[in-house]
């Protein structure tokens, strides 16, 4: 019964063990089948944010703000809200989408009130003009706020979602996350020209409203100040005339401004002070006063500005005179105003750059730089270099195609950058900037890591394989790999071919255990990247196995019988070394046969634990027994010395009989208790075999 | 010799227990009882499963009118294979063909009917899903119930069909899934917007054909999100389900296992052939016996 329950106990593990490998293999095997039938397990599956629908969402309602269109980049930016966020990317995500929803709605709203001061301005509805002039200015200055907070905002995001981007999708990442910005830098632009909108509309308004009024409603006096109420007094209308020489300038060259102050009858006003305003979108240039001569006239020489600014050759310069009647004046004249203008002109500088969009960290790139009018020797042009607005470095170029060459910052980040050429004016030449969008990145290099995926402890090794490479194929020599295995480091470096390779002994275990490998690539230069490697290893003990196979063999060879005679046999080799030492002599156990030559009479002679050592009086036994087994009846494998003797006593004479049992008792002795026998006793037992041997013959 | 005999005894016994005992890792098998599995599928529509002879045990069924067939298309079927299906459907069958990047349009064309798998191209959704896009909700029509999908489909059904009331659309996805033709995992410009349909039924001869664009909403894992399982027994209300395992791609151990539990099935539990083997134990028995006192 024991030897069932020990043979279905071995039985067991061996399945179990062969379950937990075919388990293993079984389970690898599974994944590799996903390819094939594309479903995964939901409760395995990753909470994602689909990074590249929220790039896109963003790309179009920003390009529908660009545009103006508010109605389909609200409904964009209400689908925003429904994308789906996971816990990390929520904060970020969420407070760029509040921004960008609160600039949105402010554009949307300054744009309504724009519209409507329009409106009203050209139904002379004053009141409603500066209530709506009021409202939009109150908008635009929340959406400029909410947008300089939503340009660092961009970056963060960007920077966050980035981590989240598998490889493969890392190209249109950045694609979008370059027009994004592109379309970021519109919106600011929108602002501005709503602020432009905005002092347009005002400028409209100071043709009917006199100077202090004028710099009473400058953008940020708007919302305080429009909507009072403007009371002038005075008896008698005034007039005033300007006058330019000439209208059309060059930037830096000289006009004359004068005019005449008089009043309606065309009476000259003497010695009155006149203020003179040059103002260029809305921003006063200078403020003069003058005083009038005896005729009324005034006169005032003034140098116009390097401003480069296309307006300036369109719009020009305008040049208000006002007057404000003072002291006696006051109750006597009326203020009153008048303008002209003055176009300034410059020669426009043009600059193209043409180079890579993708460059590498640390590593040099040439630029061709193509400036129109051509810079000469005597008249070169100062150019600066900026990255992200981050001047790198100045030079300057002589003739109208330069190529220079650009060394990209080691430490610079990796991500998309914007290189700007800023050239300098050069007094008429107005200054020009050109440059692009660079995507910073590192040369794409090839890692190929090999793992032993299953190893067996403890008779197979873990090897470790790898190569790094350029993606042209050209290996990476003597770079520095380091591998971690659980937190054991081993640092490799990669041989000509760029290869390296470690071979190690899998870590004890009884059962199984996993490993986790951690394969880095540390490059020397700043335009390789780093790349980190991680890969499972498996590590599946024989050791169970092994004990269980061997104890199963063991089962199987040996009989149940000698199985338990064996575990006797070993017990009691125990409880016989205590014996001699405490020198007490006990019933011996009853065990079986040792190795005799009878052995051969026997029908199957099996295995014995138990090793004799013979002696002259177990020979001399064995030889008896030889001799009686002849004449009588061989011994059974089960029986007993004494066991046999009593057998055989009734087959044998009397005297053979007591000459056998004495023999029989020596060798027992002599095989269990191992005693040194006298010389007597050997004479006694070689006695007896005489007398055995005498009745054999006989 | 005894020990051979030992050995070869114990690896065999060890061979069978893992064959029968240890479960398959095969998508969409009777018998998986893991994630990818439809043990409980089984299990939930008391379905009988057809394992082999595929047309045989078709041509088997009698009122056909009340059973349904459950097949994943994910192996192809010979012709003789298509005309049984088809038999079975003007007789009165329901077939649900679910499938997604498999065979299914060969039992469609074959069938002649206005409807399309959108093969190769995956339905996402990355507003209405469950944990990421490839997980999209879809909606039961009529009803405001949900399914979930799981890497799945959509099927293009022509327009015609729809407007002459040919073809009911049972589930479809919502308005911002989209169907990502060129793989890229972002909607692009001409790629087919949402609500696409995921689940369509029409009548075909005497029978009813429903097209499920994924096989995965029943599997184990996936039978008890939102109405899927619902959803399932629904369309198979009252009908006795069989379920089709010869158009899925198996393992060997999955064939061995089928293969065990077929000749118990076919052979052993058949009673002649268990007379028979009984008469053949007991005769070598008496003849060990007889020859044992000699």
């Amino acid at each position: 019964m024991r030897n069932i329950v020990s043979k279905t106990l071995a039985l067991l593990l061996i399945v179990f063990l062969m379950l937990n490998l075919v388990n293993t293999m079984l389970t690898c095997r599974a994944e590799v089948d996903e390819e094939l039938i594309p479903h995964e397990d939901p409760a395995r599956a990753r909470e994602e944010t689909d990074i590249l629908t929220l790039l896109m969402l963003y790309l179009y309602s920003l390009s529908f703000m660009s545009m103006e269109d508010y109605e389909n980049a609200e409904k964009l930016l209400e689908q925003l809200k429904l994308l789906k966020v996971t816990e990390e990317l929520k904060y970020v995500v969420g407070r760029f989408n509040e921004l960008l929803i609160e600039t949105h709605g402010h554009l949307n709203s300054t744009k309504k009130y724009i519209d409507l001061a329009k409106y009203f301005t050209s139904t002379s509805e004053l009141d409603k003009v500066f209530h709506a002039m009021h409202n939009a200015a109150f908008h635009l200055l929340k959406a400029n706020i909410s947008y300089k907070e939503l340009e660092p905002s961009y970056d963060r995001l960007i920077s966050a979602l980035r981590k989240e981007v598998p490889e493969e999708h890392l190209a249109k990442f950045y694609q979008f996350a370059i027009a994004n910005r592109i379309y970021l830098k519109k919106v600011n632009e929108l602002i501005e020209k709503y602020y432009e909108e905005l002092l347009k509309l005002k400028t409209e308004l100071s043709e009917v409203l006199p100077e202090e009024i004028i710099e009473s409603i400058l953008l940020e006096g708007i919302i305080k100040n429009v909507t009072g109420e403007i009371v002038f007094k005075g008896l008698y209308e005034t007039k005033i005339d300007i006058e330019a020489k000439p209208k059309v300038v060059m930037i830096g060259s000289n006009i004359t401004l004068h005019g005449k102050l008089s009043a309606l009858n065309n009476e000259p006003l003497p010695w009155r002070k006149v203020i003179l305003n040059i103002i260029f979108k809305r921003k006063i240039l200078s403020r003069v006063t003058l005083t009038t001569n005896v005729y009324g006239i005034f006169e005032y020489n003034y140098t116009v500005p390097y401003i480069y600014d296309k307006d300036i050759m369109v719009e020009g310069l305008l040049i208000i005179a006002s007057y404000i009647p003072e002291g006696k004046d006051l109750e006597l004249y009326r203020p009153c105003s008048n303008t002209t203008t003055v176009i300034a002109l410059f020669n426009e500088t043009v600059i193209h750059v043409k180079g890579p969009s993708i460059v590498y960290p640390g590593l040099k790139f040439k630029f061709t730089i193509n400036i129109t009018p051509p810079p000469t020797e005597d008249k070169p042009r100062i150019v600066e270099v900026l990255i992200d607005d981050e001047l790198q470095e100045t030079f300057e170029i002589f003739s109208r195609e330069t190529i220079y060459e650009l060394k990209i910052p080691e430490n610079i980040s990796v991500g998309t950058h914007i290189l700007t050429f800023k050239v300098r004016p050069l007094k008429t030449l107005s200054p020009a900037i050109g440059g692009y969008g660079i995507l910073v990145t590192y040369i794409p290099v090839k890692f190929d890591l090999s793992v032993t995926k299953l190893s067996y402890y403890p008779f197979s090794k873990i090897r470790i394989w790898g190569k790094v490479s350029i993606v042209n194929g050209t290996p990476l020599q003597d770079e520095e790999v380091l591998v971690n295995i659980n937190g054991k480091k081993f640092n490799l470096n990669t041989d000509p071919y760029g290869e390296f390779s470690l071979e190690i002994d899998p870590a004890f275990t009884i059962t199984f255990k996993e490993l986790i490998i951690n394969v880095e690539f540390k490059p020397k230069e700043p335009w390789f990247p780093k790349m980190l490697r991680k890969e499972e290893v498996r590590i599946v003990s024989l050791i169970p196995l092994i004990f269980a196979l061997g104890s199963l063999f063991f089962y199987m060879y040996a009989p149940p019988k000698e199985i338990e005679v064996s575990l006797s046999r070993i017990l009691g080799f125990f409880r016989r070394r205590r014996r001699v030492v405490r020198k007490v002599i006990e019933k011996p156990p009853t065990i079986s046969y040792p190795k005799l030559e009878t052995e051969t009479y026997v029908k199957k002679p099996m295995v014995y634990s138990v090793e004799i050592v013979p002696t002259d009086v177990v020979k001399l036994y064995a030889e008896a027994v030889k001799l009686i087994s002849e004449k009588t009846l061989p011994p059974k494998p089960y029986e007993t010395m004494r066991e046999y003797w009593e057998k055989v006593q009734s087959k044998i004479p009397e005297h053979v009989s007591s000459a056998f049992k004495k023999l029989t008792i020596l060798a027992e002795r002599a095989i269990y208790f191992k005693p040194e026998f006298t010389s007597e006793e050997q004479t006694i037992a070689r006695k007896c075999y005489e007398e055995i041997s005498k009745w054999w013959i006989s | 010799m005894k020990k051979i005999k030992n050995i070869v005894f114990i690896g065999l016994l060890t061979f069978m227990v893992i064959i029968v005992l240890y479960p398959t890792v095969t998508d969409f098998s009777t018998y998986n009882p893991g994630w990818n599995g439809y043990l409980r599928l089984k299990e939930q529509l008391n379905a009988i499963t057809i394992t082999e002879n595929f047309e045989k045990t078709l041509n088997s069924i009698m009122n056909t009118e009340e059973t349904a067939l459950i097949t994943v298309a994910y192996k192809p079927y010979s012709t003789s294979e298509l005309e049984t299906i088809r038999n079975y459907l003007l007789h009165g069958g329901m077939l649900i063909l679910m499938d997604d990047y498999g065979y299914g349009n060969t039992v469609l064309s074959y069938l002649n009917v206005p409807l399309t798998i959108a093969e190769n191209s995956p339905l996402l959704d990355p507003f209405v899903n469950f944990k990421n896009k490839r997980f999209p909700k879809a909606e039961i029509a009529g009803e405001d119930k949900y399914i979930i999908l799981n890497h799945a489909s959509a099927i293009i059904v022509d327009e015609k069909a729809i407007s002459e009331n040919i073809v009911n659309i049972s589930a479809y996805s919502s308005p911002f899934a989209y169907l990502d033709l060129n793989r890229n995992e972002v909607w692009d410009e001409g790629e087919p917007k949402g609500p696409l349909p995921v689940a369509v039924s029409l009548k075909y001869g005497e029978g009813t054909l429903i097209v499920v664009s994924d096989p995965s909403i029943v599997i184990n894992s996936m039978l008890d999100f939102e109405n899927n399982l619902e959803f399932v027994e629904n369309l198979v209300k009252g009908k006795k389900v069989f379920i089709d395992q010869t158009h899925i791609p198996k393992s060997l151990h999955e064939q061995l296992k089928e293969a065990a539990f077929n000749i118990v099935n076919n052979y052993i539990l058949y009673p002649l052939t268990y007379i028979v083997l009984l008469i053949g134990v007991v005769v070598f028995m008496l003849k060990r016996t007889i020859k044992k006192p000699r």
